[in-house]
């Protein structure tokens, strides 16, 4: 699966990875792509860390 | 062999045609006679779809063929009765109509065992068959020769030899020569094209990345082909349970570059590994790399 100049192995069985170990996968080898991690990590399935809502303030 | 009957003298007196080239096949593979008369059956055991489906290759010997089978041993007993008293299954020397970095791919196959089918200068093939009537490769071992680089003259053709030697006398005694639909020449030119690859900058350990440059055999000049992680298979893996291409970056791929991350699930590889680039047109491989081993610091 392509993004940009890089091919991905959409193949591979990514809900198995880490948030943290994608994190380090995007930044060594996914350096050239204009997608945010979190915008590859959808398209392949890899499980994103949901954020926290806010607490309202009082 | 079937039974002896007088069967005639065919009004053409012409001898098989000289050996031009050697089919070499995984062993025990078989085809349909009728398969192996069309180059399309051949196709399927040479550059099929997919690396793991490759049984064949093509070796082209127009440089030159020498038989080396030795004399049928005739022995005079101590009554003086002489008579032949044991055969020997064929032995050849080709030399390979290819480049030394083609040869090199050989050297890994010293010794090994494979089924062979000559292929002689009119483009019919030399094979026996099975019980089953199934077409199949003479059974023998290959080897090759890890000498300097010859002289010039006609030394220098000599250089990329290949002996041959067949291990069963009978598979002789059953073959035919099997005239195909094709030339050795479309044989040849069925072979998946031979692309060098080799590491430029090391397997990087914390990310699992390698910088690798791809040629077209034998030249200096770039294959662009190999932009996809398809492209790109691990072929054995000295101490991981298993490996793949997970990442390629290919903006160099005009100069034959390409930057690939091998890793183990998430895991970077712990050992070395071998890797080998293919590309596939029309769902035939068209083009097959070396293998090459990627050491792991």
């Amino acid at each position: 699966m392509k993004f940009g100049p890089v091919d991905i192995d959409e193949t591979l069985d990514w809900a198995k990875w880490e948030w943290e170990e994608f994190l380090a996968f995007y930044k060594t080898s996914l350096k050239e792509v204009k997608e945010t991690p979190e915008e590859i990590a959808k398209v392949l399935g890899v499980k994103v860390p949901v954020q926290k809502p806010k607490k309202a303030e009082a | 062999m079937t039974t002896w009957k007088n069967q005639g003298n065919g009004e053409s007196k012409n001898f098989l045609k000289d050996v031009k080239g050697l089919i070499v096949i995984a062993k025990n593979t078989t085809q349909t006679v009728a398969a192996a008369k069309t180059l399309a059956g051949w196709q399927t055991l040479i550059n099929p779809a997919t690396t793991g489906a490759i049984k064949a290759t093509y070796i082209d010997f127009e440089r030159g063929f020498e038989l080396q089978t030795p004399k049928p041993e005739m022995a005079t007993s101590n009554t003086g009765f002489k008579e032949k008293t044991k055969d020997f299954p064929p032995e050849f020397t080709g030399y390979g109509n290819m480049s030394y970095d083609d040869y090199k791919t050989w050297f890994p196959a010293d010794g090994k065992e494979f089924d062979f089918v000559p292929v002689m200068q009119d483009g019919k093939i030399l094979a026996p068959t099975t019980s089953a009537g199934l077409q199949i490769g003479f059974f023998g071992r290959l080897f090759v020769n890890y000498d300097l680089p010859k002289a010039g003259g006609a030394e220098k053709q000599k250089a990329h030899e290949f002996t041959i030697m067949f291990d069963d006398v009978e598979q002789m005694k059953s073959a035919g020569s099997l005239k195909t639909d094709f030339t050795r020449r479309d044989l040849a030119s069925v072979v998946p094209v031979g692309i060098n690859i080799e590491v430029i900058t090391a397997y990087e350990n914390t990310g699992g990345t390698v910088v690798v440059k791809a040629t077209k055999r034998a030249t200096s000049e770039p294959y662009s082909g190999l932009g996809t992680t398809a492209n790109w298979e691990v072929v054995s893996l000295s101490a991981d349970t298993g490996g793949a291409c997970t990442a390629i970056s290919a903006t160099q791929s005009a100069l034959g570059i390409y930057t690939l991350t091998f890793l183990n699930s998430a895991a970077k590889l712990t050992g070395a590994f071998e890797i080998q680039a293919n590309a596939v047109a029309a769902s035939h491989i068209t083009y097959l790399s070396n293998v090459l081993n990627i050491p792991v610091s």
